[in-house]
């Protein structure tokens, strides 16, 4: 079967989000694949550069999420050399982290996702469409992210790609009034978040009705926890099974034992299982989702209410991606909490912000922190003078890929190619989509909309279809 | 009269400098009052129209995909501004150039290197946008200041000229500075080391004389000296002060009076931080890949 019908709709349109659809014997969908389509080749890259810089090289991996890559990095490196920082260089790092996690999660609901829910039938699906049909709710998400940013900044130096963490703690920390600042700000977002957490409540319930059991197929769910509690710096990761009890825990250290990376033809991502499952039965979930259903507390009164009414709706675990909008609202209340705390730490102005570190060691560090869109894991061998010699990252996005998958297919699994390519079909499988987060920079390449372009492909691989929709 | 028209385009980079222009917050409202936005990632079609007065771009040339979005995007613009050291430096995406392709994605894939020919091919050398066309304004930094984004789109869309500092940044960084004002038989430091082996950081002596390598010499200035000011050396971000000389190169040039020139090439990463933005504009590029790109 050669034919091959291109639909008057398609464009040229590499540079955004694609997805494959693979039809069986029959003409059916049978399988489906969200490609990554960007390729920069940072571990090569890396090979070479002294450890310490990792935390400035790394950041530049992604422009929307830089403070996870910093942290990241810098916590494998104290790894390899084996330091303690101080307390005050803890709470300072995970100050940072959070104002870059609520940043990012207000700019993903409002801007990125909110194009889906939040605005009318008639307003374009856009950034510019939230800014023109809820001027209040661009208002709400431009004040907490301008705040979360402000936090970064005084906190890491730089708002893109900060700077300030380094081995063995921070370069410098902050003074009083500084903390003063930042306390009265965090105080302000807190109202912000939790009416972005009200609305999500409401648009996930009804986003959730109106497709009933869409993309909710159980799957593992991973996150790195500090024991029972929602942590997104540090912690031990933990695995849980699709039915909810506990499948594995382990130190970032051990990630390679768990965790198997496959490569995929037609994507440039790489799409990871656990390795005791194998590759058909081991896919599994990071983000928001995954730690809101793993988590028994979120570390924060009012978060933790918003989880209790999470559970008493949805129960737990929940595997439906819709949900992921609403647990990433909890999750930003929780944040706000959580930095309101760590500023109300007296010790945060402390100056004993780091302890000296010395090259001399060859080996290798490894350390995972929560990303917005899930773990992160840098891992770096290196020789007797810091140069590295070998690179692997494994990023939030890369773990979804599997749950990406998934999502697709259940839009559209079964459907003859005709149907799988109606502008019906097409939202559906970018509802899933988008519902993840997928990592702006290294999967689709493109803020606040996804233009997909889907394919349909015979069981040999040939190409029989494609449209583009914007 | 109808408002001017402004499109943004991504190529090779990270969306960091989308972000840093995000980040104008309310500043981008007033932005999208004085010009109608008609292409970006964040709305409008696939495709970049026809015509548009001022297109923003960031990112390098990576891809073939990236090179065609990209002539696309210089025959639509009226002004043509080039945003971050990736789009005006090849910025440090380049450092992929140190090694041929097909080590680099056999380093992320292992074995399985074989690609669906669906993927956008990978060019040999990442390359910024002045290698293939016309530029008319640059604003380098990775990313670079929110307020250095906006100036350069406000004045791209009202006609202006657009400029900015051309001295290095040293002399934006606060910090006091012998060593490189005065002559000396001997060097400041017998070592190179790293800011996590200082056994204090003093926040008001330039690194040179702590013994660390800082780019402040080598830097175009222009972003308020944001590291030095937090404790940290300069990486280059902004790429040099003048084209017509080599970030890396410069580095040992400036260095070598107040450092022991083998403590830099042992201790540190010369290429790796003189070149960390600019490796696509230097001598560099080419020089150890003979293989081609993706496929051939
Ligand atoms: S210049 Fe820097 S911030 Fe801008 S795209 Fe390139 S890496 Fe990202
Ligand atoms: S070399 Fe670095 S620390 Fe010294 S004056 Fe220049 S920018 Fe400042
Ligand atoms: S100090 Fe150097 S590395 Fe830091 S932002 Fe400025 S130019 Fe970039």
């Amino acid at each position: 079967m050669t034919e091959t019908v291109t639909l008057p709709a398609i464009k040229r349109i590499e540079g955004h989000g694609r997805v494959a659809l693979h039809l069986d014997d029959d003409g059916r969908v049978a399988d489906a694949h969200f490609d990554v389509i960007e390729f920069r080749g940072f571990e090569k890259m890396l090979e070479g550069r002294m450890v310490w810089e990792m935390p400035l090289i790394t950041s530049r991996i992604c422009g929307v999420c830089p403070v996870s890559h910093h942290l990241a990095a810098v916590k494998a490196v104290d790894a390899l050399y084996g330091v303690e920082i101080p307390r005050a260089a803890l709470l300072l790092r995970e100050l940072m982290h959070l104002g870059g996690f609520a940043q990012d999660h207000a700019l993903h609901f409002f801007f990125l996702a909110g194009p889906d829910f939040l605005t009318g039938g008639g307003a374009s699906r856009d950034l510019l469409g939230v800014i023109e049909a809820r001027p209040d709710l661009a208002r709400r998400a431009i004040a907490l992210r301008r705040a979360g940013q402000n936090v970064v900044e005084v906190v890491g130096g730089r708002k893109s790609h900060p700077v300030a963490a380094i081995p063995g703690g921070m370069s410098r920390g902050i003074d009083r009034s500084q903390r003063d600042e930042l306390l009265a700000a965090a105080k302000g977002m807190f109202d912000d978040a939790r009416s972005a957490a009200d609305l999500a409540v409401e648009t996930t319930a009804r986003l959730m009705s109106e497709n009933p059991g869409y993309a909710s197929t159980p799957r593992y769910n991973m996150a790195q926890m500090r024991g029972d509690e929602f942590a997104i710096y540090d912690g031990t990761i933990r695995i849980v099974s699709p039915d909810g009890s506990g499948f594995a825990e382990f130190d970032a250290a051990a990630y390679a034992d768990h965790l198997t990376e496959r490569t995929l033809d037609g994507s440039y991502a790489n799409s990871p299982y656990l390795t005791a499952e194998g590759p058909d039965k081991g896919g599994y979930r990071v983000g928001p989702l995954a730690r809101v259903n793993m988590a028994e507390t979120m570390g924060g009164t009012h978060a933790d209410e918003l989880l209790a009414g999470f559970r008493e709706r949805y129960g737990r675990p929940v595997h439906s991606v819709l949900a992921f909008h609403h647990a990433r609202m909890i999750e930003l209340v929780a944040s706000v909490e959580r930095m309101i705390a760590v500023l109300e730490d007296d010790e945060i102005v402390s100056d004993a912000v780091r302890v000296r570190v010395d090259r001399g060691i060859e080996g290798r560090g490894v350390a995972a922190v929560e990303a917005p869109r899930g773990t992160l894991i840098h891992d770096y061998e290196v020789d007797m003078v810091g140069r590295v010699t070998r690179a692997n990252l494994v990023v939030a996005t890369t773990h979804n890929v599997g749950s990406l998958d998934a999502a697709v297919l259940e839009a559209v699994q079964g459907f003859a190619k005709e149907d799988a390519l109606t502008d019906e079909s097409v939202l559906r499988m970018e509802l899933g989509i988008r519902a993840h987060d997928p990592c702006l920079s290294c999967a689709t390449h493109e803020i606040g909309r996804m233009p997909l372009v889907v394919s349909v492909h015979n069981p040999d691989g040939t190409l029989v279809a494609e449209r583009g929709v914007s | 009269m109808s408002k001017p028209t402004l499109a943004t385009v991504s190529l090779g980079g990270c969306e960091g400098c989308h972000v840093s222009l995000l980040d104008a917050h309310e500043g981008l409202l007033d932005l999208l009052e004085a010009a109608d936005l008609v292409h970006s990632p964040f709305s409008g079609d696939e495709e970049i129209p026809a015509h548009v007065d001022v297109v923003m771009v960031e990112g390098a040339i990576t891809t073939e995909e990236d090179l065609r979005r990209l002539h696309a995007a210089r025959a639509s613009a009226t002004t043509l501004v080039a945003v971050g050291s990736c789009a005006v430096l090849g910025g440090i995406g380049g450092l992929r150039n140190l090694s041929p392709v097909a080590e680099v994605k056999a380093r992320a894939f292992g074995d399985h290197v074989t690609k669906s020919e669906r993927l956008p091919r990978l060019r040999r050398l990442v390359q910024p946008l002045s290698d293939f066309v016309e530029i008319d304004i640059s604003v380098p930094g990775c990313a670079p200041e929110t307020g250095l984004i906006v100036d350069a789109l406000v004045a791209a869309v009202s006609g202006n000229e657009f400029s900015f500092g051309v001295r290095n940044l040293c002399d934006e960084c606060h910090r006091e500075k012998r060593a490189l004002l005065e002559h000396s038989s001997e060097f400041v430091s017998d070592d190179v080391l790293a800011l996590m082996e200082l056994d204090e950081i003093d926040p008001k002596r330039c690194f040179l004389e702590q013994g660390l390598i800082c780019m402040g010499p080598m830097t175009r200035e222009g972003c308020g000296a944001k590291c030095t000011a937090a404790n940290v050396p300069c990486r280059g971000c902004m790429g040099p002060s003048r084209l017509d000389y080599e970030q890396g190169a410069k580095t040992i040039d400036a260095l070598a009076a107040v450092l022991p020139a083998g403590g830099i090439m042992y201790m540190d990463d010369l290429i790796g931080t003189g070149y960390r933005f600019s490796m696509p504009v230097s001598v560099f590029p080419g020089a150890l890949d003979h293989e081609g790109g993706d496929d051939d």
